[in-house]
């Protein structure tokens, strides 16, 4: 289903300030969908919207159709896992998870077996007469979403799931909730911060700022096809080169110019007028150093001075002046080792693509 | 090496806290140990017809708690303080909500608000009741007039009376220790039980009031323990089907001058209360391993 949770023009505001500004985004039915953004930019807002903890100031929130914008949370067929998991103190691990069935009013060998499937799922049987206290952060992770799946929600609300977790358990459990996810098939809308999160469990992904929306796609269009600069430089590193429009070509191609490299043909992400001023945005990877002078067909091609170089194992990073920019370029470190022999403080000559070069208008930071 | 120091560091750090306690205990022991131990001693000796405390040993005096009036005394007196504790744990823990979830710039006001009376001498407090209650009073004409009572009747002078009161001076004790536990609550929980169905009265219930649940416990014995012993309060707003246990004991004590008696009294509802509290603590203790044993 195509639109199955959507926001339709939904504001969400506090005195002056928009934490929700008019976003209208249509959620498919089964799929796992990333709210991304830096915090304070809505996304958390949103996500308490989709679960009835906060009403919007204006706009509707429907699911499968039905307007649910007025339903409290406890109408709603929808569960939260929380960021901090907000399991009851007070209950066992077992009755943690057979709460929503047991205010539901089902029967006790009913709720023994969901029980005992949920706990199956989660892989905690041996865990299921210990508080909360006296369980791990992972485990609490996985209890709190069984609690949440065993209501059979059509969204699973997922705030900022892996926050809490270290870096280890937070790989694994990356690839439990896939796991989790393939399994019961439920529709997913998780909250976070991190990129690498929301590339690695979306489908598709919204990235936020300032209330808005401002990409949507998936992960593979956000990160190589960026709209504007902010999704540009959150997702992914990357070169941001200020340049301007020189020519505005035919089949919406310009020449793009910029101090210290050659001018350029490109598609920019919109059209702009002749003198127009851009962003040329270049991720590290697609940018190539060499020591000899590549032939310069199709490739843009200028001379650098590299400033510095970091090695981090699996690549390196090599920092590298041309005119008033330093320019960072990448390289994977695989059988290949032409590029070891490139030094700091050594001249070189530095390429890449036109067509890994993303023309982005200039804005001025909304901040 | 190091362990050593360390272990040597700790000992001196307990003794300090042993030396810093001692006042404390020494107060204690002083004005509440020795001087209920003696009236325990009193309780055993004979009465002297001055009103004193004679030289003979005796069980006579306990066996006042096997009188008809005591037994009835005693039934009322738990009665009517465990009433009284259901009362104000009833108002206290809506208020302790309140007051948590309340900005913090406001949580200080009322707060306030709660311990003021205590400004007050609780003996005042109490003829105040008597002038709102009495028969020409403000409360008993608005009561007459909507129609509660009859021309005739007092809402002064009966158990009513009593409870009422007993509710106003110990509702600060019960709203102290559970703000405290409030105060503590993670509120993300309610949002928790909402979200898996649960109405907001399902919430309070099934989460809240489990999780102030030390707090109900430090309030009921606050409010359940002063209520057992009190006798100033039916000594004045309540008449004489009201009387509790302490108007006995100082009955015994002041009008009929028979220390070992009023003292055999005193020392059985003494050693009551002790057992209440010991269990009750012996209760939370396991509860409070049970949660922390990782």
């Amino acid at each position: 289903m195509e639109h199955f949770l959507e926001f339709d023009d939904v504001t969400r505001s506090f005195g002056a300030v928009h934490a929700v500004d008019h976003v209208s985004i249509s959620i498919r039915q089964g799929e796992v969908f990333g709210l991304l953004g830096p915090s304070g930019c809505g996304k958390t807002t949103l996500l308490r919207l989709a679960a009835g903890f906060d009403q919007p100031t204006s706009g509707r929130i429907l699911l499968n159709g039905r307007d649910i914008t007025a339903l409290p949370p406890n109408k709603r067929p929808v569960n939260t896992v929380f960021q901090n998991y907000a399991l009851f103190p007070h209950l066992s691990v077992w009755e943690n998870i057979a709460f929503g069935l047991r205010v539901a009013g089902r029967s006790k060998a009913e709720i023994k077996t969901e029980v005992s499937r949920m706990l199956g799922l989660i892989q905690l049987e041996a865990h299921a007469d210990k508080k909360p206290a006296q369980i791990s952060g992972g485990q609490k992770q996985r209890v709190a979403i069984a609690r949440a799946l065993i209501n059979k929600p059509e969204v699973l609300l997922l705030d900022e799931p892996l926050a809490a977790l270290d870096l280890k358990l937070r790989q694994r459990m990356l690839l439990e909730l896939n796991k989790i996810h393939e399994e019961v098939g439920t529709t997913f809308v998780f909250v976070t911060h991190d990129q690498g999160e929301a590339m690695s469990l979306s489908n598709r992904i919204a990235v936020m700022n300032h209330g808005r929306v401002e990409q949507l796609g998936t992960p593979h269009e956000i990160y190589t096809a960026p709209s504007t600069s902010f999704v540009a430089s959150f997702i992914g590193d990357t070169n941001f080169i200020p340049g301007k429009i020189a020519a505005a070509g035919p089949n919406d191609r310009a020449t793009v110019e910029a101090s210290g490299f050659p001018a350029f043909d490109a598609v920019p992400q919109k059209q702009f007028p002749a003198g127009a001023a851009v962003l040329i945005s270049v991720r590290p990877e697609k940018i190539s150093l060499s020591a000899e002078r590549p032939p310069d067909v199709g490739l843009v091609v200028s001379r650098c001075q590299v400033e510095d170089v970091i090695y981090l194992g699996s690549e390196s990073r090599y920092a590298a002046r041309v005119g008033d920019h330093r320019i960072w370029a990448a390289r994977l470190h695989d059988r290949d080792h032409s590029s070891d022999s490139i030094r700091k403080g050594q001249d070189a000559w530095l390429h890449f693509s036109p067509d890994d070069a993303l023309v982005l208008e200039a804005v001025t930071d909304k901040a | 090496m190091e362990v050593n120091r360390d272990s040597k560091a700790r000992r001196s750090l307990v003794s300090a806290e042993w030396w810093l306690t001692l006042p404390s205990f020494g107060w204690l022991l002083v004005f509440f140990v020795i001087p209920s131990l003696i009236i325990l001693v009193i309780s055993f000796r004979t009465p002297d017809v001055t009103g004193g405390v004679g030289d003979g040993w005796t069980l006579a005096n306990w066996s006042a708690w096997l009188h008809p009036d005591v037994r009835m005394l005693s039934l009322r007196t738990v009665w009517v303080s465990a009433v009284a504790t259901v009362i104000c744990l009833a108002l206290a823990v809506p208020m302790a909500w309140f007051m948590a979830r309340w900005s913090p710039a406001w949580r200080g006001t009322l707060l306030l608000l709660v311990i003021i009376p205590f400004w007050t001498n609780f003996l005042i407090r109490i003829f105040a009741w008597k002038v709102l209650l009495n028969h020409d009073g403000l409360l008993t004409r608005i009561a007459r007039m909507i129609g509660i009572i009859g021309d005739g009747d007092s809402l002064l002078y009966n158990p009513g009376a009593v409870l009422l009161v007993l509710v106003y001076t110990h509702l600060p004790f019960a709203i102290l220790p559970l703000y405290a536990a409030a105060e503590k609550f993670d509120f993300s929980l309610l949002d928790a039980a909402r979200d898996l169905g649960a109405s907001a009265s399902r919430a309070f219930f099934s989460v809240f009031v489990p999780g102030i649940g030390a707090g109900i416990g430090a309030a009921a014995l606050m409010v359940f323990v002063p209520a057992l012993g009190c006798y100033l309060i039916p000594d004045i707003v309540g008449g004489h089907e009201s009387d509790m246990l302490g108007n006995r004991i100082a009955q015994r004590a002041f009008s009929d001058r028979n220390l070992p008696e009023a003292s055999a009294l005193a020392s059985g509802l003494a050693l009551a209360v002790i057992l209440i509290a010991a269990v009750l603590w012996r209760l939370q203790r396991t509860a409070a391993t049970s949660k922390s044993a990782a």
